[in-house]
């Protein structure tokens, strides 16, 4: 009877739960859909902006951006950025911008994976490590692997948190969503 | 005597010697004093909401441009020169603009680098914090969006609020029509 009761319960679990839904990640990240996004500096790493700090959100003004915060650096890390990058190639309208917390010494590793894989979006850090005004202004969760903002009109569209390879999908519905709209 | 006159010697060149001695430490102490002067002018007074508000309330009887900047703003370092050029040509009809930096007090130094570059000539000023508290003393409609300018007639009454960089010849738009 027990195992009968058992059986029963993962046929419901297989039936009735979706295997996205499981793998969802439930740590809250970032600034809320709707929240303003305020001004804050980077220091560019790969960018245009090279070797300065310098504010994407003021640059973009109205326009659509996606920032994509990760904790630390890392192969995840590089197979995110190649699809952001592959997502900024492939919608010019949008702004995608790539931002390391803990990591002043991770700059040559941005350097090399931007050099390595032909990226062309900024690839940039905070100046002041997991320390910076803006985590605190941003929200972000230093538990979460990465954080990524989707925003238009100053404000935040999409939050999407600890996202990976299999889940990037989210990003790209995020964007299409901010397309739509324009 | 040769005894009195070589204590008599001595006495006088210890004197001498202090009086020295006191001359070079009160020059040492006006460098001092000095340097530090000069590192004061190397920061820029903090200012809170309220304190804006007053500072525009002070300036009534005037059209006060209030604006908004930070250093690593790309659009903020393009527009301030239409700032500087304004000033000089409209202050002696009544313009006054106050400049305060939205940068984190840690970033001092790229302020300064800053205004050594557009060597601005009105007052500048740097947000005692950059949190949602202080965008929201300022002005409610504010997203944080830099660089702002607000434009306030004679009466202190706000006019314009524009957020994003704006050229000269719309600054001089708003600012004329608010001088006649």
């Amino acid at each position: 009877m027990p195992r009968a009761l058992l059986l029963l319960v993962v046929v419901f679990l297989m039936t009735f739960v979706p295997p996205s839904a499981a793998r969802q990640s439930k740590t809250v990240s970032g600034l809320a859909v709707g929240e303003m996004t305020p001004s804050f500096p980077v220091l560019d790493v790969t960018g245009p902006h090279k070797g300065k700090s310098v504010c994407y959100v003021c640059e973009s003004q109205d326009a659509p951006v996606v920032f994509a915060f990760f904790r630390q650096t890392g192969n995840e890390m590089a197979s995110l950025v190649r699809k952001l990058n592959e997502l900024a190639r492939q919608n010019q309208d949008i702004r995608v911008v790539a931002v390391v917390i803990e990591g002043q010494e991770s700059q040559p590793w941005l350097e090399r994976v931007a050099e390595e894989n032909g990226i062309t979006i900024p690839l940039t850090v905070f100046r002041n490590g997991k320390d910076d005004i803006a985590v605190k202004v941003y929200k972000l969760n230093a538990s979460a692997s990465n954080t990524i903002l989707v925003s238009a009109k100053r404000r935040v569209v999409a939050n999407l948190v600890n996202v990976n390879a299999e889940n990037f999908k989210m990003v790209t519905n995020g964007v299409s969503k901010v397309i739509r709209k324009r | 005597m040769s005894k009195a006159l070589c204590s008599s010697r001595f006495r006088q060149v210890v004197t001498h010697a202090i009086i020295r001695f006191g001359r070079a430490v009160l020059i040492a102490c006006l460098i001092l004093m000095a340097g530090a002067a000069a590192a004061d002018q190397s920061a820029l007074p903090r200012v809170t909401g309220k304190e804006i508000q007053a500072l525009v309330a002070k300036n009534k009887g005037k059209v006060v441009l209030l604006h908004f900047w930070a250093s690593w703003c790309p659009p903020c370092a393009h527009e301030f020169p239409a700032l500087v050029k304004l000033y000089t040509a409209y202050k002696p009809r009544g313009l006054e603009v106050i400049a305060v930096s939205m940068n984190d007090l840690s970033e001092m130094r790229d302020v300064m680098s800053f205004v050594r570059a557009q060597n601005p000539p009105f007052p500048l000023y740097i947000a005692g914090t950059v949190e949602k508290t202080f965008y929201r003393s300022i002005d409610n409609r504010w997203t944080s969006a830099l660089p702002l300018s607000m434009i306030f007639d004679k009466t202190g009454k706000l006019r314009y609020f524009h957020e994003g960089a704006r050229t000269y010849n719309q600054f001089e738009r708003d600012i004329q029509s608010l001088l006649e």
